[in-house]
C-alpha cells in the first residue's frame, strides 16, 4: 500500500472558538486548525485535525511543502 | 511533511519516525506540531485495515477513562471554586485550576478550591499555573501551600526548560511536580528528565509531540521507570479523542483531561466526547479513530486546499 495523494486544508472558523475572557494576558479569540487527509491507492483514507494556533496559513504552509 | 510522505508505505511508521527525524535535522526544524497529525492519519489508516478503534489496537488497558476537568482562565477566584463544585457535582474524578498569575489571587482560588469541594479521596484537586512563577523560591512557596490543601499534583511550575529550578522543586516538596508538555524532543528529551530528576510525572500529548507513536513511546518510557506519563489536553476536540484512545492503551495514565469550554467539544466533528455521569470519558468504537467528520462545518471553515 501506497500513500497516492495528501489533503492539507488550512481551517479558520467563522465565529471564534473561545471567547477573550477564557484566555489569559491575551486577546486571542481564534483558534485556526488543519485537516490532513492521506489518502492510499487501496482506497482507505487516514484523517486527522491538526494544531495551527492563530496560524493556518504557517502551519498549513509547513505540512505542505516541505 | 507533504514532499516526505508520498509514495510512502503508511503503514511502516516506525520507519517514517526515524527517517523524519534526520529529514528533519537537515534545515528542516519543523514546529512541535508539524508531524503529529500525519502520525495520527497513519495510525487512522491501520486502525482501518484492522477494522478496530485505535485504543483496541494500541493494546487496550481499559475501555473508558476517569475523567477530570482543566479550567481554562478565569475571571475570579471564586469562579474556580463554582467550576470545581459543579464538576464535582456532575460525577467528574477531578479539577484543575489554570489560575490567574497573580501569586495571591491564585492562592484565593486554590483555597476556595478546596473550601468548595472538600475533603473527597475520589475528587482530585490539581493546579497548572502554566509557568506563572518566575522563580524557584516562589515556586517552593506556592508548593507548600499546595501541600497543605492536599493538591493532587503541581504542574509546570516553571518553564519546561528551567531543569535546575525544576529540579530543586522536585527534591524539595513532596506535591507530585508535573511537567515536559511542551519541551521538544519528545520521548528523548523526556528520557534525561526522568533520569536526572527532573519532574515526578511526565506529560505527552498527541499534537505537541508526534502523533500516537510518541505518546505511547514516552508512556512506556516512564512505565520502565514506575512513573506517571498523563496525557495533556490537545485542546481540539478531534485530538482529545485521538489523545482518550492512548490513555485507554497506557496502563501508568491515571486520568483523561478534558478541556473546558464544552464548545470546543463539537469542532469539526459529528460525535462529540462521550462522557458519562460516573465522569468516564468513552473512546469512540469505530475503525481507527473512529471520529465522525463534520464535513459541512470544515468545508465552511476551509480557506484554503493545499
Amino acid at each position: 500500500m501506497k500513500i497516492s495523494d495528501i489533503e492539507i486544508r488550512l481551517c479558520k472558523p467563522r465565529e471564534p472558538v473561545m471567547t477573550d475572557s477564557e484566555l489569559r494576558d491575551t486577546q486571542k479569540s481564534d483558534l485556526h486548525f488543519l485537516i490532513i487527509k492521506l489518502k492510499t491507492d487501496a482506497g482507505i483514507d487516514g484523517v486527522s485535525m491538526g494544531f495551527a494556533g492563530m496560524g493556518a496559513e504557517m502551519a498549513g504552509n509547513v505540512a505542505a511543502s516541505l | 511533511m507533504k514532499p516526505f510522505f508520498l509514495g510512502k508505505d503508511p503503514l511502516a511508521r516506525e520507519q517514517h519516525w526515524h527517517d523524519f527525524r534526520r529529514y528533519d535535522r537537515v534545515w528542516h526544524h519543523t514546529p512541535v506540531y508539524a508531524y503529529g497529525p500525519f502520525d495520527i492519519a497513519l495510525w487512522d489508516i491501520a486502525g482501518k485495515l484492522a477494522n478496530m478503534p485505535l485504543f483496541q489496537l494500541l493494546g487496550q488497558y481499559r475501555e473508558k477513562a476517569p475523567t477530570y476537568v482543566s479550567s481554562m482562565f478565569l475571571d475570579t477566584p471564586q469562579d474556580y471554586a463554582d467550576q470545581a463544585a459543579r464538576f464535582k457535582a456532575q460525577g467528574f474524578h477531578g479539577y484543575k485550576l489554570h489560575p490567574p498569575s497573580d501569586y495571591h489571587e491564585a492562592l484565593a482560588a486554590y483555597r476556595l478550591c478546596r473550601e468548595a469541594v472538600g475533603d473527597d479521596a475520589r475528587f482530585k484537586l490539581m493546579a497548572d499555573p502554566v509557568t506563572a512563577h518566575s522563580y524557584y523560591e516562589e515556586a517552593l512557596r506556592m508548593g507548600r501551600e499546595l501541600e497543605k490543601l492536599d493538591y493532587y499534583w503541581f504542574e509546570e511550575p516553571l518553564y519546561d526548560v528551567d531543569f535546575h529550578s525544576l529540579r530543586k522543586l522536585t527534591r524539595d516538596l513532596d506535591i507530585p511536580i508535573c511537567g515536559t508538555e511542551v519541551l521538544a524532543g519528545s520521548h528523548y528529551s523526556t528520557a534525561e528528565c526522568i533520569a536526572s530528576g527532573v519532574v515526578d510525572i511526565v506529560r505527552s500529548d498527541v499534537s505537541w509531540k508526534g502523533g500516537i507513536t510518541a505518546v505511547m513511546k514516552t508512556a512506556h518510557l516512564a512505565e520502565a521507570f514506575g512513573m506517571r506519563c498523563e496525557v495533556h489536553t490537545a485542546i481540539y476536540p478531534a485530538l482529545e479523542i485521538v489523545n482518550l484512545h492512548c490513555v485507554c492503551a497506557i496502563a501508568n495514565c491515571e486520568f483523561f483531561e478534558a478541556l473546558v469550554p464544552s464548545s470546543l467539544l463539537k469542532l469539526g466533528i459529528l460525535n462529540p466526547l462521550r462522557i458519562d455521569d460516573e465522569g468516564y470519558a468513552h473512546p469512540p468504537t469505530g475503525a481507527g479513530t473512529g471520529i465522525e467528520w463534520d464535513w459541512d462545518f470544515i468545508d465552511d471553515a476551509t480557506v484554503a486546499i493545499l
